[in-house]
Formats: C-alpha cells, structure tokens, sequence
C-alpha cells in the first residue's frame, strides 16, 4: 500500500490541536473582553451622533461639539430654553443709555480648571485672543461689534461697543463669549484637546470616533456638580441610538429618527421631548456658477419643492416648512410668503430661462441633519420634474464643511446646488444675515458667494437699530434675499431627545444645544 | 473555425441538461438576465421618479412591494437592480475573462522571464482579498457605476490569468501541440485551435462562479455607498438605508435582499452543475 | 535541515516580494489620485507653508523610489502619519481597529469551524440521502447569502423581536455575537462543503475501506482515520476563509457598526482620510498574505508530500 496520506499520528494530533486552539482563543477572547461595567447610575450617558470637532469655544464650527462645550466652559451670560438670557460669569449689568457701553459685573471667588482666578483681566485676555487670531471661526460673531474692552477693576469690565446693537447681550450667548483661562491662552495651550474652563466640568478623556468623557470639576463655583461624570458616546447609526436608550445602555439618545417617536412615547420608562429649533435647511445655490446665473432658475427650484411634503413625509412631522431664511422664533423674522409650491409657474420659469435639460450638481451630507440625505433625493426629482437634470452627490462631512468651506477661487468648478443647514447660536437674526449674506463673509460662511451692496448695508443697519425698529430692515432683507434666492430654504427640522424618566434639569436649548451641565439623576432614576 | 458538434460533445449537453443543479439555476439565471433586459419593458413605474406622497407605503396592489422613502417603486426597483447587476457583473466578467485569456495564454505560451513576471504581479493581485481591493480602486476613482466596474474586472482579472495559464502550460507540452508547431503553424492559430479549447472548460465554470461573487461584490460596494449612486438602482444600494427602516418598514430591504440571494444562489448553482458535468469526479 | 524547515523558509521567502508588491501598490496610491499629493495628505486648513513642510517630511519632492523608502520606513516603525480630520495619529485609530476585527475574526472562525465540521461530517456519512441534501443545500444557501442581508435578518430576529441582543456597537461581549455569528455562519457554509467533500473522498480511499473490510467498529474507523485526514484540506479553506473574514468583515461591521478596521478604512474613503485609507490597506493586505503562507506552511507540516515538491 502506497503512502498516499500523511500517517495517522501526525495528522490527527494536529487536527484536534487546531481545534483546540480556536476553541480556547475565541474562550478566552471572550473571557478577556472588557465586562459590562455596572450600570452606573451616576454618569450620565449621553449618546449623541457625530464626534466633535473641537474643544475650543472660539473656533467651533458646528453644534454637536457645543453639546460638550456647554459643561466645560460657561459665558457672561447664557440662554436657557426659552431662549431667555440668564447671568452666568457675569452676575449684573448695565447698558448706558446710547446702548454703546456694557458694563458687567462679574461673579466673585470663581476659578478657571487650572487654578486661575476669573477676573476682568481674565475677560479681557479672552477678548484680545478673539481680536488678535484672526483664524478663529467665530471671531466675527463679536469683534466686529466692539470698539474696546476695559478693565474698570477687578471684578468690573465694560465693554464699548462701535455703534449701539440691540440684540448684543444675545450675541455674547454665543461660545464666541465663553471664558477660557488666561493662562491657558497664555501658554499656548492646545484648547482644541486640552480645554480649560470654569464650567461645572472638566476633560477626561476624548477617545476619537468613540467617547468623550468628562469629570466633575470639585471646584466648581455653583457646587458640587451633581454627576459623577458625563460620557458622550460616538454613535453614527440613529437607530443604535435608540436602542442604547431601550436597553438602558444610554440614559439621554440625542436626534432621534422622528419615525420612532409614536413608539418611544409608548414607554414608560422614557421622556420623549419633542422640540423646536432655529436651525433652517437651506439648498445654497452658487452664485459664481455659470449654469445658476439666471434668477429665474433659482427662483423655479425653489417654487417647485413641495416643502409640506418633505415635512409630512421625510421628517415624519418632525419640523415645519421653511418661511423665510430665518426660524419663526428669531427676531427679526418675516413671513414674505414667497416661498410656495408652485410646479407650473416653476416649469414656465425654466421655459422662459431656456433652461429645460439643464444639467445641475446637487451635494448632500448624510446623516448630518435630520432628512438631509433623503430630502436632497426628493428634492432631486422634483427638479427633474420641472425638467432639469439633477446629478447627486454624497458627501461626507468632514470634507464637506472643508470644500464648501474654500475661497471662491479654490472651490471646485462643480458646486451648483448644496444642501446646507445653519443654527445660529446667537439666536438672533445678527447670527444668521452677518455669516451668511454679507459680503464679508466669503467664504466663511457666506458659502453661496453672495455679494449684494444693497444687502450688506442693509444688514449693517439692521445691526445697529432700535429694537422696536429692527423688523422694518429685516423685512427688506428678507424680500431681497427670497427674491435673489442665494440660499433657498427648505425646512426647519424639529429635534427629539429622549431621556430616562428620573433624569432632571436637562434641558434643551433651541439654538440645539442639549444642556447637560445642571442635569442629575432625581429620585426613581 | 467552428467548433462543430461531435458525439461527445453532444453527450455532454446532454448531460448538462440532465443534472438538476444546471436546471435550476439555469432558470433563475435565464429568469435573472431576461429581467435585466426586458426591465424597461415590464417593470410598472419609473425607478427613479416617485412620489413623495407615497413614500413608505407596505407592498398593496399599488405598489406589490411597497414604496421607499422618496415614495419610488419598489418592485420596479428590483426588477431594474436586476439590469444594474447584469450589466456591472457582466461586462466585468467580460473584460477579466478576455484580459485573462489573453495575458495567462500569451504569459504561459511565450514563457521564460515574462512569465516570471507576470506571475509575480498576479500573485500580489490575488493577494488583495475582493472587497479590498474594491475598496482600493473606489478609494481612488470614487463611487459610481462605471468604477465599480473597474474594480470588479480588476479583482477578477489575476484569477482568470491563473487557470487560463495552467491550463496553457499542460497543452504546451502536449504532442498534437508540438507536431502543430513543427509543421509551421502560425502561433495564432495554434492558440486558438488548441490553448483557447482545451482551457474552456475551467473558464466558463470559473466565470459563472465569478458573476456570482461579482454581483455579491458589487452589491456589498453599493451597501457601503461605494458603488452605484442613487438613484440608480441596485439592489445593495437600496439595502444601505436599512438600519433606518429596520422595524417601520422593513419591505424596503427585504425584497431586494431576497433578489440578490436568490440570483447569486442561481449562478452557483449554475457553476456547481457545470462543473460536476464538465469536470466529472468519481461518484461515491 | 530537514524537508520541513527548507519548506517553511522557501515559502516565507516566496512571500516577500508579494509584501513588497503590495506595499508598491498601496504606497502608489497617493500618486494615483488627483491633484498634489502633499496637499492630498495634509489637512484641508493647512496654509501653504504646512504644506510645504509635509512636502518636504514625506520626501514628496523627491524621486519616486526614495519616496517609497520613507513610506516604507515609517510604516516599519508604525507610523503611518495623522489622520487629517481628526488630529489623531492614525496608529491610535488602527490597532484598536484591528484588534476588535481581529477578535471578531478569531470568534467568527470559532462557529464557523464547528459548525461547518459538524455539518460536513454529518453528510458525509450518509450521502445522497435527504440529510446530505439538506446540508449541501444549507451549504449554497451559505455561500450566496449576501452577509450584509443576513445580518440584517439576524438583527430584526434576535434584536427587534426577540429583544435578547443589542443590533450594534461595541463594548460588551453580548455585542460581539451577532457581528461573528453573521460571519460565521457564511465560513460554516463554505468549511462544511470542503469538510464533506474532503469526507466523502476519504471515506472511499483503499485504506478505510480495508479497515472497515477488517471487521474494525465502524465508529472507530470514521472518528480515527478518516477525520483526521478529512480535515487536512478543511484545515486550509479554514485558513483562507480566515483572511477573507479579515479583510471581509467590512460589510459585517458597517450593518452592526462594529468598530473594526474594515469599517474605519470605509470612512476614511468616504472623508478622503488618506492617511488611514494607505495604512489600512496595507495592514490588512499583510494580514492576508501572512496568513495565506501560515496556512501554507501548516499544511506542508501535516501533509509531508508538499514539503518535497
């Protein structure tokens, strides 16, 4: 007989040896992998949908990484959820009669996470960073405004401003106004990673994509901060979100998909918040686009949107149709009624344009406003309805914001149609002209390259008008800019948080900001 | 040069036509590419224009399979996903099975170190698994239908080199080969009337193996939002927004979901039969 | 030296210049794009000068060859650059992914292998009947599911009905069942057909049946002799199959958002992370190569007819 296998011995001790071995690897993988911690009931755990950008107040772009901010670092002032102005760092003021000086009283015995005192000189160290590092993104939501900050004494600073604006204490609610430690500032800190602030909390660890912790502040000038910790956990997928909070792996889920609000409601064990915010969703249109050039093209994308729809269908109710650039809730707001749905007359336009087979590039992220994806495709065929040729594009968002967020003359040549959103954390009307509609802002976050004269002055005047008098600007505005349609707004999604029943004073803040810094963990929770 | 029809090719066919395994997939393969091609013809609504109105409706005499989220089709979907696939895994397949006949016959056929080389770089292709390297070429091209193509054809590419090379190697030596080559027949002809038949076999089963695995592929690039863009349809495509309608609306995933199981199942069936049939092993 | 450890140096050898032709490709990768590949791997806010100086570290400027020696030589050390959009190095964000896929790997071969075996032996033994049907049919079934379907079903059973499983995420044992289930089962489909066929020839060999013809317990026969040699090739299909799960469980992971390696290459594609997209390609590739000379060289140890050829 020849040997025409291996002989037996060899081959069955190293069968079973392999066997083996992969029972007792995967066994004591198992073994190894971390243990569900216990469930403790007090850290906070807040599951949220996109990882920060940064830590550094001054320069954050976006509202997720306010969400974290919020607890590190706190302002003169900030809003609560009424979208009312409460005193934070600043426990008084007085504004003098020509509305140009602001005179604030600080809080006393305060300290920054480092140890350092907050002082006037504290303030105004954090108002020559914003003057001085023209990189900041949000320098612009205050410089501009102000002529000089002064140091009265030690616990008084007055801040003066070029020309009386009505709505300032609402800008300083920004995180444009949050208090970094001068020392920090100083030093060169990397306040992108390493933040340092007064806020009841502190940075302990930001593991990328996966979990921002933060610790209790002992320190804290308000108490003892009631949580043993907040964690933020990184978690993309809506519907994983969800289920964190069913299966109690998380306490707060943040965004939650509209389509699960009925059901959530139905649980006992859970508050469901339903709620409104500023934010609009707007299709920004290039104006530098040789095919965008025509009014009339815009202003028939615009009529041939049925808005209603994407609210009832795509939000699930979650939200309501956009009636201007700005929310209904700011000041400043006007209803024009220009924007209907109007499919013939937005035919007749691309007819009168000779624009039929037009072909038009139209950029979505996904994921990062409710309904964006899924709104971009509707919207997409009802263009192609009135007879333009729509090619989509997804994006993701980080090199979203990095495109649309180039100069004019570096964008790309393609950008025609993007669908964008914007919140402004001033809450008023200044967060939203002066960003996106004035000249000056290109490109950052003037992202239609927009540049109307008549605009610009009427913004500037708008700025710096009475109270009382501020509609009659803003509604000229409006009539321009839904007439010009640089932007063509789309919606105003809603926002839903659904919490743990027990857990209390969490709140949410409409410029989206879900403020966690005062929540803890009542009775029953 | 026709292959004409001899006895034993005839005993193959029918062959062929009697194992079970070449029967059923053979129906679902034809039911699979008469669908790709006739999807303009039979499909009820246009794939890409819905109604908004309509989204997310459960399948009713409407819509049998209900609608997605932009109120389109979705049986007119599927039946047009099928089109995608067909054309993404064929003419991938195409393009590797031609590129592979060509560069392994030539490769093997001229030897020496042109063989050595192309062998090198064949095994550093093989040594990219599928998904990776699609995943390498829509890194660079980005997404979209024609580079999910690409990507596929190129995965495809080394292994058709390697069967259609051993194949060439074992015919090279053969007698009828060397008495061809002595009575001065040209190198062309001498490919095709002995390298290109007698490599046939393995070929055809590979490829059909191969459509299976390229539609699977190409699929899987669309499920991640690397291939195919919408709204195109194709059936990984229109499985990536599951996770959202998992529990509300679960029509919207499981229907393209069972065309692609059941089409790939087809091939390899297909694949199976015909290899039992052309490459007969000793029954049990 | 014996014929083993000759073997078993040849074939590492061997697997050099694929590594090396591997690294090429992924290191050329930059240069396939479009557009300055300084300004490719720098971060989209760099002013010109930072651009410069990542020009000038990464030896851009330079000709190709000497290029691919500094990619070379960083990657040796493990360092693979940052990330561009999250200021993180990318080996912070790679070995943890690769550690979690290689666990889900590792478990995902664990279920496979047993319950491919089991299947494979338990038709082998009686073919042709309805059993050997039903377990072949299982078997295609395997093989043409598409995983990212399947997971998908296992969700809505064992998540959503059943409420017995979290649908996604990571941390906790629990979450790593359905991900390596999932995988698992498609490994099973592919083992078991090897284990059967690789059975069934076994079974017919000379040898067992002169065994069986000696009178020996039929049980004796099938669980000592022929199993032993059946899964010599299972052995080497287990292996393949394990670089395929690798490399393969990208689409597993992104429907159980598991934080492996194959879904943070498919975010860096999508946010144009060079950085991580070169790193993670290379890695895997590796990965893959090294197991495909392992699996090669564990055969040629048990199979001592590989090792003289």
């Amino acid at each position: 007989m020849s040997r025409n296998v291996a002989s037996p011995m060899n081959a069955k001790t190293l069968a079973l040896a392999a066997v083996v071995i992969i029972v007792v690897v995967a066994a004591a993988v198992l073994f190894m992998a971390p243990k569900p911690t216990p469930v403790e009931r007090k850290v906070l755990r807040v599951a949220m949908g996109t990882d920060i950008v940064t830590l550094d107040p001054h320069d954050v772009p976006d509202n997720p990484s306010i969400y974290v901010i919020s607890n590190i670092y706190e302002g003169l002032v900030e809003y609560d959820d009424k979208l009312n102005i409460k005193p934070v760092l600043a426990e008084k003021w007085e504004i003098s009669p020509d509305g140009k000086v602001y005179t604030f009283h600080l809080r006393k015995g305060v300290k920054f996470q480092d140890g350092t005192p907050f002082n006037a000189e504290a303030v105004k160290a954090n108002f020559d960073r914003l003057f001085n590092n023209k990189e900041l993104a949000n320098r612009n939501r205050l410089v501009p405004f102000i002529d000089r900050v002064e140091v009265v004494d030690e616990y008084t600073v007055k801040i003066i401003l070029k020309e009386p604006v009505a709505t300032f204490l609402n800008l300083l609610c920004h995180p444009a106004g949050m208090m970094i430690s001068p020392k920090a500032i100083k030093e060169g800190v990397d306040l992108k990673h390493h933040p340092v602030g007064t806020g009841p909390y502190k940075l302990k660890e930001w593991k990328p994509n996966t979990y921002i912790e933060l610790e209790p502040n002992p320190n804290y000038w308000g108490g003892t901060p009631k949580l043993a910790g907040i964690k933020f956990l990184v978690v993309p997928e809506d519907e994983a979100r969800v289920q964190m909070v069913e299966s109690g792996d998380a306490d707060v889920a943040i965004r939650v998909p509209a389509i699960d609000v009925q059901r959530l409601k139905q649980n006992p064990d859970l508050n469901v918040n339903v709620t409104r915010t500023i934010r609009i969703v707007y299709i920004g249109a290039n104006m530098r686009s040789p095919r965008l050039q025509d009014k009339r093209v815009r202003q028939a994308i615009s009529l041939a949107i049925d808005r209603e729809a994407i609210v009832e269908k795509i939000l699930h109710g979650v939200g309501r149709p956009a009636k201007s650039v700005l929310a209904e809730e700011l000041i400043g707001f006007y209803d024009t009624g220009k924007l209907k749905y109007d499919p013939e007359k937005a035919k007749q336009l691309i007819k009168e344009a000779g624009a039929e087979g037009l072909q038009l590039n139209l950029w979505t992220p996904k994921g990062r406003y409710p309904g964006d994806y899924e709104a971009a495709q509707a919207i997409a065929q009802y263009l192609e309805a009135i007879g333009l040729k729509i090619k989509l594009r997804v994006w993701e968002w980080g090199s979203y914001v990095a495109e649309l967020l180039k100069k004019p003359e570096d964008a790309s040549p393609d950008r025609d149609l993007f669908l964008i959103g914007w919140a402004p954390s001033t809450g008023e009307y200044i967060g939203v002209f002066r960003p996106l509609f004035l000249s000056e802002s290109i490109p950052k976050f003037n992202l239609w390259f927009y540049s109307n004269p008549k605009v610009d002055e009427l913004i500037k005047k708008a700025e710096h008008a009475p109270r009382d008098k501020i509609v009659e600007y803003t509604k000229q505005i409006q009539e321009i800019l839904l007439d010009d349609l640089p932007a063509i707004p789309i919606y105003n999604p809603g926002d839903v948080v659904v919490y743990k029943k027990g857990i209390k004073s969490l709140y949410y803040i409409p410029t989206e900001v879900i403020l966690t810094k005062y929540a803890y963990f009542g009775s029953g929770g | 040069m026709l292959m004409e029809l001899d006895p034993s090719t005839r005993r193959t066919l029918r062959r062929a036509l009697r194992n079970r395994n070449i029967r059923v997939g053979g129906v679902i393969v034809a039911a699979f590419v008469l669908m790709g091609l006739l999807a303009p013809f039979i499909a009820p609504y246009d794939p890409t224009k819905g109604n908004l109105r309509d989204s997310l409706l459960p399948p009713c005499p409407k819509y049998p399979f209900g609608t997605d989220f932009a109120g389109r089709d979705i049986l007119s979907r599927v039946i047009w996903g099928a089109r995608t696939s067909l054309i993404v895994s064929t003419v991938s397949v195409f393009i590797a099975v031609v590129a592979g006949i060509l560069v392994g016959g030539l490769s093997a056929y001229v030897g020496g170190w042109i063989d050595e080389v192309v062998t090198r770089i064949v095994d550093v292709m093989l040594s990219f698994p599928d998904i990776l390297l699609a995943l390498f070429v829509a890194a660079i091209v980005g997404p979209g239908l024609e580079n999910v193509i690409v990507a596929v054809a190129l995965y495809n590419f080394p292994q058709f080199v390697r069967i259609m090379r051993g194949s060439a190697l074992q015919v090279k030596e053969m007698e009828y080969v060397e008495a061809a080559r002595a009575i001065g027949e040209s190198n062309a002809s001498i490919f095709a009337r002995y390298l290109l038949p007698n490599s046939l076999a393995p070929i055809v089963v590979h490829a059909t193996l191969r459509t299976a695995a390229s539609i699977l592929t190409a699929a899987g690039l669309s499920f991640l939002g690397l291939g195919v863009q919408p709204p195109i349809p194709e059936w990984g495509q229109m499985m990536s927004d599951a996770r959202t309608y998992l529990v509300t609306a679960p029509h919207v995933w499981v229907f393209p979901g069972i065309a692609l199981f059941i089409t790939v199942l087809g091939f390899n069936l297909l694949g199976d039969g015909l290899n039992d049939v052309l490459n007969p092993k000793m029954e049990v | 030296m014996s014929d083993l450890a000759r073997y078993v140096i040849r074939r590492i050898i061997l697997a050099i210049p694929t590594l090396l032709g591997v690294s090429v490709i992924v290191f050329l990768m930059i240069h396939m794009l479009p557009g300055d590949p300084a300004q490719l791997l720098a971060p989209p806010e760099a002013t010109i000068q930072e651009v410069e100086m990542i020009r000038r570290r990464l030896g851009l400027d330079k000709p190709l060859w000497e290029q691919y020696i500094i990619f070379m030589g960083n990657a040796l050390k493990g360092e693979f650059g940052k990330s561009l959009f999250t200021g993180h190095t990318v080996s912070e964000l790679l070995w943890p992914a690769y550690l979690n896929t290689l666990t889900l790997s590792v478990l995902a071969m664990g279920f496979g292998l047993v319950i491919g075996v089991l299947m494979g032996i338990y038709a082998a033994l009686r073919p042709n009947t309805v059993r050997d049907q039903a377990v072949t049919s299982l078997s295609l079934f395997g093989i043409s599911m598409p995983v990212f379907w399947l997971g998908l079903i296992l969700i809505e059973i064992f998540s959503v009905w059943l409420r017995l499983l979290p649908s996604g995420g990571s941390g906790t044992p629990k979450h790593l069942i359905l991900p390596s289930l999932t995988l698992g089962l498609v490994g099973a489909a592919y083992v078991g057909r090897a284990t059967r066929a690789s059975m069934l020839e076994v079974l017919s060999q000379e040898y067992v049946r002169t065994a069986r013809a000696y009178g020996l317990p039929d049980r004796l026969v099938i669980y000592v002799y022929a199993l032993r040699n059946a899964l010599i090739p299972v052995v080497t299909v287990a292996g393949l199959i394990f670089g395929y799960m690798m490399a393969g469980a990208v689409l597993t992971e992104t429907v159980f958002s598991f934080p492996g390696l194959g879904r943070l290459i498919v975010n860096a594609i999508f946010a144009r992370d060079y950085p991580i997209v070169q790193a993670g390609i290379l890695v895997v590739a590796t990965t893959f190569v090294a197991i495909n000379t392992a699996v090669d060289i564990l055969y040629a140890f048990i199979n001592p007819r590989i090792r003289l050829g």
